[in-house]
Formats: structure tokens, sequence, C-alpha cells
């Protein structure tokens, strides 16, 4: 072992080169299978959880993705009464979800909080729900990448940042933070339906509170914020009942319940009731085509490096021919030579696993950024 | 430790080159010279005499030992305890220090005690040929000359009874050649070793009781009296 210490360290660089060379070519197809692992897990466990989305007709996938992950993606909204309508059937309950708008790029997610987190088994880590129109609950990701906490202002994206006739920014205080749950709410920012329907425009204050670098100009107005000196004088115009959600996550109170709720839908032309478990299935099934692609790929080039790092070893081994019979003269076993020189091999390709291992798992903890 | 081959004979398989020893004996602690034209067998001879090879026919003695009726891992074993060999291009390993390189048949050899005496025996074999401040050099920092003298102290370092010297000054200059000479000769002698060495350098001669003549892959010895040759026995191929 002595021996093999002081050739690797004597040849270090060569060693480090031919174990990154391994260790990438393990970790691509580690990380990829990994990756699709976790996503299968994570996007298959909330679908599974979610027994019926309604929405527009269109593109199941968006509907399903945007609902379920809040993934923009632009999809058709239907009228907020569609709630009311499918509560008055009385065998499911309804919460509506408005996903169309962003804040500091994280999805603001209109909804009726309680009744969301309630469905998720979610709640608060610190602070509560919002107690005032304007105000929002953060999931935990979104606390921590922006250092922000309970009593914190976060402002909404402008929407259309070429259009200034459109409604401000909204900074929106933040009253509750979520506990983590590995899943989309963690990356969420989560307001109700009236301030989703604030942000769009659709309800303003008389007198609010504006503020910018010369709040005495119009022009110069950078953004809204609803304090509760002005919270009173906020209203919409226009009939509520047909201001725009982008889907309504059901929950049948029976099998009995789900096929009327699927089969009233879904023969409209209007509307669709989806189950999310199916949709992602289909979804998946793609993936994991493309994925089984890859990994005949990924074995093209593990074989190509294989051959690569076996040519290395020979070369390696002819060269250090006259180092094996000099040792074998002086008395040095052949089988000990071997081991000598199979341990110096598989300390490299040992470090090359350590290495995947490590970057599998630098993959695995960055995972929520890089998909 | 005396070396005796009796009526030995080994062939290549691959050239069909054969050598013949009829009858030779190196007394214990004598210093033999192997002599002749390149390619007799002079390197199949030291060979031999160290168990590398087996005789197709006849047999090898080291000291109380039937060397070519052993097998190879007991012939393996002989050779580390019992002989020390210094070839004929400095075969150290680039990857040790000349500490760790004179030490090697410690490190590849359990029965030998790596311990505090082996490894100032070391230092005291560096100091006797001017290596002793340069114990931590990397090999490749050091003259052809100095890794010579590397190589000798790695074949006396474990106490031999036989060293076993393969044309170790061919690649030397003369004024390197003698100089590293007289230290392996003084270390030699100093122990008491049996040395057989191959050598083409007629001047050298002096330095050797007797000589083993290589001619047409036939062996023979003679005492070596001042250029005189003395044929203490042989034999034809």
């Amino acid at each position: 072992m002595y021996l093999t210490r002081r050739y690797l360290s004597h040849n270090r660089g060569k060693a480090l080169l031919m174990g990154l060379a391994v260790g990438l070519t393990l970790l691509l197809p580690a990380s990829v299978t990994l990756l699709v692992e976790r996503y299968n897990a994570e996007l298959r466990g909330r679908a599974e959880a979610t027994p019926l989305v309604l929405g527009s007709k269109g593109n199941r996938f968006d509907l399903v993705l945007q609902s379920l992950y809040f993934r923009s993606g632009r999809i058709e909204t239907l009228p907020v009464v569609m709630v009311k309508e499918l509560e008055a059937r009385g065998d499911c309950e309804a919460i509506p979800l408005h996903v169309q708008y962003s804040a500091e790029g994280y999805p603001v997610v209109g909804t009726r909080i309680d009744d969301y987190l309630r469905f998720r088994s979610n709640g608060y880590a610190s602070g509560g729900p919002p107690t005032l129109l304007g105000q929002a609950v953060i999931g935990s990701e979104v606390a921590r990448v922006l250092g922000l906490g309970v009593g914190d202002l976060l402002t909404s994206d402008q929407a259309n940042i070429y259009d200034i006739s459109k409604a401000m920014p909204l900074k929106m205080p933040i009253a509750g933070v979520l506990v983590p749950t590995g899943s989309a709410d963690d990356r969420a920012v989560f307001v109700s339906l009236q301030t989703t329907w604030v942000i769009a425009g659709l309800g303003h204050g008389h007198d609010i509170t504006v503020h910018g670098d010369e709040a005495r100009h119009a022009a110069a107005v950078t953004y809204a914020l609803i304090t509760p000196d002005n919270a009173d004088r906020f209203h919409f115009h226009g009939d509520e009942s047909t201001f725009p959600i982008s889907s309504v996550i059901v929950l049948p109170k029976s099998t009995k319940a789900k096929t009327l709720i699927t089969t009233r839908y879904n023969s409209g032309q209007r509307y669709q009731a989806l189950e999310p478990a199916g949709v992602m299935d289909e979804l998946m099934g793609l993936v994991l085509r493309v994925k089984r692609l890859m990994d005949a790929n990924l074995l093209l080039v593990g074989l190509a490096m294989a051959v690569m790092l076996g040519l290395v070893v020979m070369l390696s081994l002819r060269l250090r021919a006259a180092e094996r019979a000099t040792l074998h003269r002086i008395g040095c076993g052949r089988w000990l030579i071997v081991k000598m020189q199979a341990a110096e091999i598989g300390a490299v390709l040992a470090g090359g696993a350590l290495l995947a291992t490590a970057g599998a798992g630098l993959v695995l903890w960055l995972a929520p950024r890089l998909v | 430790m005396e070396i005796e081959l009796d009526k030995v004979a080994y062939q290549y398989p691959d050239n069909g080159f054969c050598l013949r020893v009829p009858s030779l004996v190196v007394p214990g602690g004598s210093r033999v010279a192997v002599v002749g034209p390149s390619g007799t067998g002079k390197t199949t001879l030291l060979n031999l005499m160290a168990g590398v090879l087996v005789p197709d026919e006849g047999s090898v003695h080291l000291g109380d030992h039937t060397v070519s009726s052993l097998h190879d891992t007991a012939r393996r074993r002989l050779r580390l305890q019992h002989i020390g060999f210094v070839f004929q291009t400095v075969d150290l390993l680039d990857y040790l220090d000349v500490r760790d390189n004179i030490l090697l048949p410690y490190r590849i050899n359990r029965g030998l005690n790596l311990n505090a005496e082996a490894m100032a025996r070391a230092a005291e074999l560096a100091r006797a040929v001017g290596l002793a401040d340069k114990l931590d050099r990397r090999i490749d920092r050091l003259s052809q000359g100095e890794r010579q003298r590397v190589g000798v102290c790695r074949a006396l370092v474990h106490r031999p009874a036989v060293v076993l010297a393969d044309e170790p000054t061919s690649a030397l200059d003369p004024g390197t050649a003698d100089t590293v000479l007289d230290e392996m000769f003084s270390l030699v002698e100093s122990q008491g070793n049996t040395l057989v060495m191959l050598t083409h350098d007629r001047s050298a001669l002096d330095r050797f009781e007797r000589v083993i003549y290589i001619d047409d892959g036939v062996a023979s010895i003679a005492e070596h009296d001042q250029g005189s040759r003395t044929l203490l026995s042989g034999g034809g191929g």
C-alpha cells in the first residue's frame, strides 16, 4: 500500500485527471437518473394527492402543471363563479387558484389560503394567515432565498414593463411563512384571490397611498401599498363573479361524485376536469422515453470512456514493464506486483466514483434551482 | 555463501540460444567477474544463479539450497533474503526518493522488518557512497553515477550473502565508473559478500580473484592471475 500511495502521490496530476474522467463519466448518467427519479416521485406524489383539476379547455399539461406546480404558462382563465357552481353541487369541495403573476420571480398564487393549506396539510412556520387585502404568505424557500420574514414587504413584478397604463406593482406585507414541504409550495407566494385581482388592475382604491421617487407626480408612482388606513377605500368595479381564476382544485366526496363531475365538464366545450395523476403519467412517459434515449447515448459514451481508460492503463503498464521486471528480479512476487498496480487503478476508479457521488449529491441539492 | 552450478543447460524457447555450464563453483566471500562478448549468455548465467531462471538440465546450488528444484515462491524468497542485485540500467523507482529506493527490499518483503536499524543502515550505506545529504531527494534529480550508487545501496541494504551485479558501470563515464566500483568493492569487502559481476571492462578484472569466461554459450572459470588465464574447469557446447 505504501508503494501504491507513493506512486499516486508522485503522479497526482495524472491520477486526478483520470479520476475526473471516470467521475464525469459516472456522474452524468447518475445525476440524470437521480433527477428523473426525484422529479418522478415529487410530481407523482403531488399529482396523486390531487383528485381533480378543473380549468378551461386547452393544453392539459399546461393546466395540470400550472395548478399543481405553479409553472407559468398561458392558459385560458375561467370565471370565479365556477367555484360557487361546484360548491352548490354539494358533492365536492372547490379551491380556486389564480396563478398569473409573480413577485421577485416567484409565482403569486391567488387562492383561499386556509382551504389550500388544509388540503395540502401545510401550516405556518411563523406568522399566520393574511388579515388584510394585499398581504401575502410566502413559502419557505422564498423566505430563505430572499431573506424575508413576517412584517417584510414583497413587491409583485410589473406585469407589462412596456405598458405603464397597466396596474402598478403591489407591495405586499408578509403575514406568514410556511413550513417547508419539499414541494412547489416552498417556492410560491400565496395571496387572496382579491389581491391577485388588484395586481391585475381590476380593483383600486381612491386616495390610496402611492409611493415613488416623486410621489407628487402621478407618472413617477412606482408601486402601491394597501394599509389599514386605506384598505376601506379599496374596491372592485364590475361583476365580481366574472373575475378570472386560472383553475379549480376539486375534491369530490366520493368516487361517484368524481365521475359525475368529470363527465359533466368534459362533455361540454368550455371546461375540462382532469385527473392530474393520469396527465402526469402521460408526461412522465414522455420524459422516460427521452431518458431511455439518453441512457443509450450515455452507455455509448461510457463504453468509449472505458476503452480510452483501458488504453491509458495498458500504455501505462507497458511503460512500467521495466519496473515490474526489476521488482521481480529482486524478489517481489508477481502477485504482489499485480496487487500493487491493481490498487493504483482501483484507487483512481474509487476516486472517480467518489467524485461522481459527491457530484450527484450536489446535483440533487441544486435540483430545485436546476429544473 | 557458495554458488555451485553443475552440468547446467538453459535454452531460450524463442530463439534457441543455449547456455551450458559444465561445472562452476563460486566460493563464499569471493569476488568473481563474468566476461565474454555480448549475447553469449552472461546475464542468463546471473539469472540462473539467482533463481530467476530455472535450468532445463543440471542443478544450481546457493549455499545449502538447491535453487533449481525450488518452487517459484521459494526461489523468490531466497532472492529477497540472500541476494542483492545491481543492474546495468539503474532501474530505480522514480516515484520514490533515495531513502525509499534503498529500502525497497524491505517494502516488498514482509519477512524483512523495516525498523529503526534498517533505516540507520540505509543512511549509513548512503553516507558510505556520498549520498548522505540526498536521502530525501527525488531520483530524477540525481546524476547517473549517483543513481548507480543508490542501486548499490539497495542491493546491500538487507545484508545479502551474495551480490550479483550486471555490468553496473557500463552506463557511466570511466571516472565515475571507477569511483562507483571502489565504493561497491569497499562495501562488499567490509560485509564479506560473495560478488559475481558481469563486465566488459578488462581493466577492472584486477579487482577480482576469479573470472568466468563465456564463449559460444559455454561458461568456464579461471583463476585471475594478472592477465593470464588459468582454467579451473570448463566444457564444450
